[in-house]
């Protein structure tokens, strides 16, 4: 039975093709950006080296997620300066008085649109 | 003494008070090797002469602020007021930070001169240099290898004697492998030793801010201006201030070395070994007692850590989307009709951007990171790889009991050459075999130069940009090999005086 369910295991985390795209698409990436193919195999093979990861038991150990413990210390309620409108504007490609303008984007996939 | 030779920042210091050099003549020979070296070498993404001009302008000696004057070299993903910051990436191309970095406040606070933005891995993702958007920096000891990276610039900068220190970021090795591969001394401190606010984040439970300088006493200089607590960095854990030069002559005979054995297997270059085992039996000549060490999950280690940091860099980067800095695909003008470029809709306008924007390297790492954190792949892999930290940290906690340091090499290899490392990523990732336990368990680490390779395979390394005498005070024809000690959480003071005592020997 154990032998089944890492066989299981092992065919659930196969990476296939449409797990990788799915891959691209989640993390918003160009599906036909030069060299998105040859990023695919890499991934493959890397992942594929990665699953050592499952082949030791860590049974009954929990998840560091911050080495050090975090107090996350309280400041004083007061109002402090920030960064002004105008310098945190400096970069923007397109502003208008007090915002940065986005481009006129309109329809595509998330609207449902043509 | 020369002090143009052998720049250090205590020396340097030491000169300027006694009034026997002034500022400008310090940056005069700095600016004199940035011309000459710096179109082979790449070591910067931009020069700021004229800034570090205008910081010695009223120069006069003060005390309280010895090192007032001096040049520094900050790397470019590190916030620096007015000056462009882009990480080495088309993304963030044209990116000025309106605020500095608490890091880089601090070092102007103590009147440093900012010479350069060094050159680096695009976001920090890279072990050479190679994946900078704006091409590869070099190894000033031999043209034809890299600098290592991912703080490859500012290692590079401070061996070609542009200024004596910098400042880079440690990940995954990204201050100490360059550091090794560069002759030099690089300082990866404690996780929440010094605030990351201003430092553009890769791995935010994995990035810190540490020097690069040519001796172990000046990167302790430098640890104990940048470092304690800051309002804006909630990580920064509250302690009080060390004094590191208390003891860091003290010399290591009441130390409990040990020794990471990790089978000293094919992975590891015969040269780095010879020159290792040789440090190893310095440090049984010196130490209160030497042992073998071994760490039972070292082999999970690299896939572990390649999960985690592309996992928490997926996040992070999720931001830059082109629609506030940087270039993007063309736009369509309001009033006018959409253009091609957004006719696909946000999505696709998102893609496009980024597409263009990321380089490859860390287009990987996005798509690693992506993938292990997606429902389905979460527990396979992240968490996974986060309960291996839980197991190090316990491996290590059990071995600190005994030892008070643990040494190894910093690199299996010496400087690797340009392009070699580039055809199959997992080769650019097994360098960083020896870097990886410190950033997983937040303990502090130094390399420092351990030695020479002998002759390279082809029969000599090329001689490299700076033949003359004023870049270290000698010719060299050999690579540097680096060693690394390592030290419990929050125990620099036992790092550096390790450091020390082998350096005051072997140099």
């Amino acid at each position: 039975m154990a032998k089944e369910s890492k066989t299981r295991e092992r065919e659930r985390l196969e990476i296939t093709s449409e797990v990788l795209s799915g891959v691209i698409d989640l993390a918003r990436l160009d599906p036909l950006a030069p060299g998105m193919s040859l990023q695919k195999d890499h991934l493959k093979k890397i992942l594929e080296h990665f699953q050592v990861l499952s082949q030791v038991s860590l049974e009954g150990l929990d998840p560091t997620i911050q080495v050090n413990p975090s107090p996350l210390p309280f400041r004083s309620d007061e109002a402090i300066d920030g960064i002004a409108r105008d310098e945190a504007l400096s970069n923007a490609r397109l502003r208008t008085s007090e915002f940065f303008r986005a481009p006129l984007i309109l329809g595509g996939e998330e609207t449902g649109e043509s | 003494m020369d002090v143009f030779n052998e720049l250090s920042i205590e020396k340097l210091a030491s000169e300027l008070e006694k009034g026997r050099i002034h500022p400008r003549e310090i940056l005069r020979e700095c600016s004199k090797r940035v011309s000459k070296v710096e179109p082979k070498l790449h070591a910067l993404n931009r020069e700021t002469l004229d800034r570090a001009q205008h910081a010695i302008e009223n120069w006069t000696y003060d005390s309280a602020r010895p090192f007032a004057g001096i040049p520094y070299i900050q790397k470019d993903n590190i916030c620096t007021l007015g000056v462009a910051t882009d990480c080495s990436s088309r993304i963030l191309q044209g990116f000025v930070p309106p605020y500095a970095a608490t890091v880089d406040a601090r070092v102007v606070e103590q009147g440093f001169a900012l010479i350069g933005k060094s050159n680096m891995d695009e976001f920090g993702m890279g072990s050479s240099t190679e994946y900078s958007a704006w091409g590869a920096s070099l190894n000033p000891f031999d043209l034809s290898r890299v600098p290592g990276g991912s703080s490859g610039g500012s290692a590079a900068g401070v061996a070609a004697g542009y200024a004596p220190i910098a400042f880079g970021t440690d990940t995954g090795g990204s201050v100490r492998q360059p550091a090794s591969f560069c002759g030099l001394v690089g300082l990866r401190p404690t996780y929440g030793r010094v605030s990351r606010w201003g430092l553009i984040a890769f791995a935010s439970s994995l990035d810190t801010i540490g020097p690069i300088t040519t001796t172990v006493r000046d990167a302790a200089h430098a640890l104990s201006f940048v470092e304690g607590q800051d309002g804006r960095d909630s990580t920064v854990v509250n302690l009080p201030r060390e004094d590191y030069f208390a003891s860091i002559e003290k010399g290591i005979g009441d130390l409990r070395v040990g020794v990471l054995d990790v089978g000293m297997a094919d992975w590891v270059d015969k040269r780095v070994r010879t020159v290792f085992n040789a440090n190893v039996e310095w440090f049984k000549g010196h130490a209160k007692s030497v042992r073998e060490v071994r760490i039972g999950c070292f082999d999970l280690l690299l896939a572990a850590y390649y999960t985690l940091a592309p996992s928490e860099a997926s996040s992070n980067l999720a931001r830059y989307d082109g629609l506030r800095y940087g270039p993007s695909v063309n736009i369509a003008e309001k009033g006018k009709s959409v253009d091609e470029a957004t006719a696909g809709g946000l999505l696709d306008y998102y893609r496009k951007n980024r597409g263009q924007g990321f380089g490859p390297e860390v287009t990987r790492r996005i798509l690693i990171g992506t993938f292990a954190l997606s429902s389905g792949y979460y527990d396979a892999y992240y968490l996974r790889a986060q309960k291996v930290r839980t197991k190090l940290r316990a491996e290590l906690d059990e071995l600190w009991k005994n030892v008070d340091v643990i040494i190894s090499p910093t690199a299996p290899a010496p400087p690797f050459k340009l392009g070699s490392a580039l055809d199959d990523p997992m080769d650019m990732y097994r360098a960083d075999l020896f870097v990886l336990m410190q950033p997983m368990s937040g303990c502090p680490a130094i390399s420092v130069n351990g030695g020479w390779t002998d002759l390279d395979d082809d029969g000599f390394s090329k001689l490299a940009a700076c033949r003359e005498k004023s870049c270290f005070g000698k010719i060299v024809s050999r690579l540097p090999i680096g060693l690394q000690i390592t030290a419990p959480p929050f125990r620099e003071a036992d790092l550096l005086r390790a450091a020390r005592a082998f350096e005051r020997e072997h140099v």
